[in-house]
């Protein structure tokens, strides 16, 4: 289950690498803001168009933007439950306790929307995009904060790092699990004690891994020249470009369109 | 009596087949080598022996019982991982031989005896290295003790999974020895390595695995030409190896089989020593 | 050149890993250095990189002594260290990305750095796989990788620790074949850390360490022929020289020593005329 999450987040469409990550970030920022901050119905709705039209647009493979939202589903239906039974007003249907009211009915379904449009938008930009890339994106975006001496670039660095480690860290717990069972380690048997007593066995090796890991890393960073706080170049130039300029206009107009209308 | 696995194949969930209808076996007391490309499903098939991995088709033999999800499987066959000494997690080296046999319920005085004849058995001394951190030991001996924690199952059959990677040629040498005692021990060894050399001169029969089927096996001496074949496609072949082959090439020839340089150089002398 | 002057090398644990070793390595030259684990080849590894500070002693490189901080950063760029496990040096999320790292640190602008990572990738023959992300690549492919990943940064020497103790024989022949073709194109000197003779010969000089200092240093071809010294450093002599040694028993035999490839063996041998 996890795996496959991760494999979905992993993957990357070349399509969309005619946008810049910092363009991604700050364009889904906006999207966020107008979805959270949205007067009504109609609103929502203008901004689901202008999403789903975006998401085709860029050649989001809709099939696992489906099955990525589906695991988020019943957190969906669980708030929309809940406004549903909990906002007291004008009195539509009752049975003992359970009463549900207009205002409820309308809270439900629009909390909702709300939610589902925060993670449909959240999965076009992870699905359209690498963690990597996104990180320095991240990094770019923040760059100004180093004038406050705010370590941004060093920040950076670790998210960067952290994602490219995460997938041999799996591997590795993986090893590491299927070792134990061949000496007759059981996970999910056996009283408490035992149990906690074979997830240390787990954790123990991996964390020496980890270290081991991170001895090798920085010396090799050190190696290459890296030297923390120091200013550093990169391979790409960023220069925003046409489909860019699209995306910003885009999210901010319709951000703003909810004062105008 | 021995491991057996029946027309097995397997793969994960809808995806293709990692083992196509394999049939193996391996004797007590005999030592197999297992030969082939990453991911030729050498692993793979390790895990389907000792059970961590259900075949979806076909099943597993111990000594000519079914050994699906039962204990027997646990008990009779060891599996020793690539890189064993990594998976090391106890504060000495006894606690850590001993995680094992805890685990199947081994009486407090038996597990203690078990320990220390695994320890002697891989030249760790019990009294010397009980106490001591599985951290702090060198990387041969860390590898040691990882088998002596396999060892310390008491395992009919033992599966070894690139058991002298990474090491020099001491520790090579050495595990190589300690799998010789095993075997004269009537243990069943299955050797996936990528030292072919350490396999021509140890194994009984070697196999070589494609795409989850047998695709070579033998004695080594019937297969070394396929092997070499095989593997290097007529370049980067043991150095004697060369020069047998580069002075069949000057119609010099001496038997094909042989593959020490000890062998092959006696060969040359008695031809010189002929000619007087 | 790099200098070497009576460097010790003591850890925080009171462990003495180098011991006043002296040694010079001249520019351009490819040296090999052997020895037991725990010898001291690693810490030298690191020394001579400028990534610990010897204990006592000096190291100079291309005139600049390790000392300052200052000077440290200018040695780190002058000489490139490779550990042995490529997983852990791999930073970025694609083999481009990561070859840019050090030309990034460097500051260079991005068009030379496309340069330098075009002409990287070009020396180590992986253009096809410049947009994977390496730790999908396999053992040797990802050890080519860190290799460009050094070039990229220009340096004058390299210290390659063990890089090929993970690989299968024909990759490790292939890597091995890649330096040394680096090494007459492009100048830059060798330091390959090895357990492996049959590599090691391919170097101008080899230098056995024991107890962190050197025993020997001598041309591949003076090594090799002492087989005794090479087993009583848990060194496997070469093939070569043991059937050299075995056929020079014989009397009127008189083949040269120090031969270290099979066909000059063969060649020598052809000359006996033995099929006459």
């Amino acid at each position: 289950m996890i795996r496959n999450k991760m494999s979905n987040t992993f993957s990357h469409s070349a399509e969309a690498s005619i946008l810049q990550p910092e363009t991604k970030l700050i364009g889904n920022l906006f999207f966020l803001l107008a979805v959270l901050l949205a007067p009504d119905f109609t609103y929502l709705l203008c901004i689901l168009v202008v999403q789903v039209v975006l998401a085709i647009v860029i050649k989001t493979p809709p099939r696992t933007c489906l099955t990525g939202m589906k695991s988020f589903l019943w957190i969906i239906i669980l708030t929309a439950g809940f406004q549903l039974l909990m906002t007291p007003g004008e009195i539509l249907w009752q049975w003992k306790v359970i009463t549900i009211s207009r205002e409820g009915l309308w809270h439900a379904g629009f909390i909702g929307m709300q939610l589902l449009q925060i993670i449909f938008s959240i999965q076009i930009l992870l699905l359209n995009s690498k963690p990597v890339e996104l990180a320095a994106g991240f990094g770019r975006i923040l760059q100004p904060l180093q004038r406050v001496r705010i370590p941004t670039g060093e920040l950076v660095m670790v998210m960067t790092i952290s994602l490219s480690f995460i997938p041999i860290m799996m591997q590795e717990a993986r090893d590491i699990r299927q070792a134990q069972k061949a000496r007759g380690a059981l996970f999910n048997t056996g009283s408490l004690q035992k149990r906690l007593r074979a997830q240390l066995a787990l954790l123990v090796p991996l964390f020496s891994a980890a270290f081991r890991r991170a001895d090798d890393l920085a010396t090799a960073m050190e190696g290459r020249g890296y030297i923390p706080g120091q200013p550093r170049t990169s391979m790409y130039e960023t220069r925003l470009q046409k489909a860019d300029y699209m995306l910003l206009t885009i999210s901010i107009c319709l951000f703003l369109s909810m004062w105008i209308v | 009596m021995s491991l057996t696995a029946e027309q097995i194949s397997f793969a994960y969930a809808k995806q293709e087949f990692i083992i196509k209808n394999l049939t193996f076996s391996l004797e007590r007391g005999e030592i197999v080598g297992l030969l082939g490309y990453s991911g030729s499903g050498k692993s793979t098939l390790l895990q389907l022996l000792k059970g961590l991995l259900q075949p979806v088709k076909g099943f597993i033999l111990i000594d000519g019982q079914a050994g699906r999800g039962k204990e027997k499987i646990k008990r009779d066959v060891g599996l020793l991982i690539q890189m064993p000494e990594r998976q090391l997690f106890e504060t000495t080296v006894y606690e850590d031989v001993a995680f094992g046999p805890q685990n199947m319920g081994i009486p407090k005085q038996e597990c203690q005896e078990r320990v220390r004849a695994s320890l002697d058995e891989v030249g760790l001394r019990y009294d010397s290295y009980k106490d001591r951190s599985p951290h702090q030991l060198s990387s041969g001996e860390k590898r040691r003790a990882a088998l002596a924690g396999i060892l310390a199952m008491r395992p009919s059959y033992l599966l070894l999974d690139e058991p002298t990677a990474g090491l020099d040629y001491e520790g090579r040498q050495r595990i190589m020895q300690i799998v010789a005692r095993l075997k004269d021990q009537n243990i069943g060894i299955l050797i996936v390595s990528h030292h072919l050399n350490e396999l021509i001169t140890m194994a009984d029969r070697l196999l070589v695995l494609e795409k989850g089927k047998v695709v070579l096996q033998g004695k080594p001496i019937e297969i070394i030409e396929d092997l070499e074949s095989y593997f290097f496609a007529g370049h980067g072949l043991r150095p004697a190896r060369e020069v047998l082959l580069g002075l069949a090439k000057h119609d010099l020839s001496f038997d094909s089989t042989s593959y020490t340089p000890e062998e092959i150089a006696e060969q040359i002398r008695n031809r010189w020593e002929e000619k007087g | 050149m790099i200098r070497l002057q009576d460097i010790s090398y003591i850890f925080s644990n009171g462990y003495s890993a180098i011991n006043q070793l002296n040694m010079d390595i001249e520019t351009n030259e490819f040296i090999a250095v052997m020895g037991r684990n725990g010898s001291g080849k690693s810490t030298l590894a690191r020394l001579i990189s400028g990534l610990l500070l010897p204990t006592s002693g000096s190291i100079e490189v291309d005139g600049y002594t390790i000392d300052k901080l200052q000077n440290m950063q200018m040695i780190r760029r002058r000489v490139g260290l490779l550990l042995p496990s490529p997983d852990n040096q791999l930073i970025a999320g694609t083999v481009e990305q990561d070859i840019a790292f050090g030309p990034e640190n460097l500051c260079l602008p991005s068009q030379e750095i496309h340069k330098r990572v075009d002409a990287a990738l070009a020396m180590v023959s992986m253009e096809d796989y410049r947009l994977d992300p390496p730790n999908l690549l396999s053992g040797g492919q990802k050890q080519l990788v860190c290799i460009a990943g050094l070039l990229a940064m220009q340096p004058q020497y390299m210290v390659l620790d063990e890089l090929t103790s993970m690989l299968d024989p024909l990759m490790k022949k292939k890597i091995i074949k890649t330096i040394k073709e680096l090494h007459q194109s492009t100048g830059i000197s060798f330091i390959l850390i090895t357990h492996d003779l049959e590599e090691a010969i391919e170097a101008d000089r080899i230098v056995l360490l024991e107890g962190g200092s050197i025993k020997v240093s001598a041309s591949p071809k003076d090594l090799v022929t002492d087989i005794n010294l090479l087993e009583s450093q848990g060194i496997q002599p070469l093939d070569i020289s043991i059937m050299t040694k075995i056929l020079n028993h014989s009397p009127g035999m008189n083949l040269s020593p120090g031969l270290k490839y099979p066909k000059e063996l063969v060649d020598e041998v052809c000359h006996l005329r033995l099929n006459k």
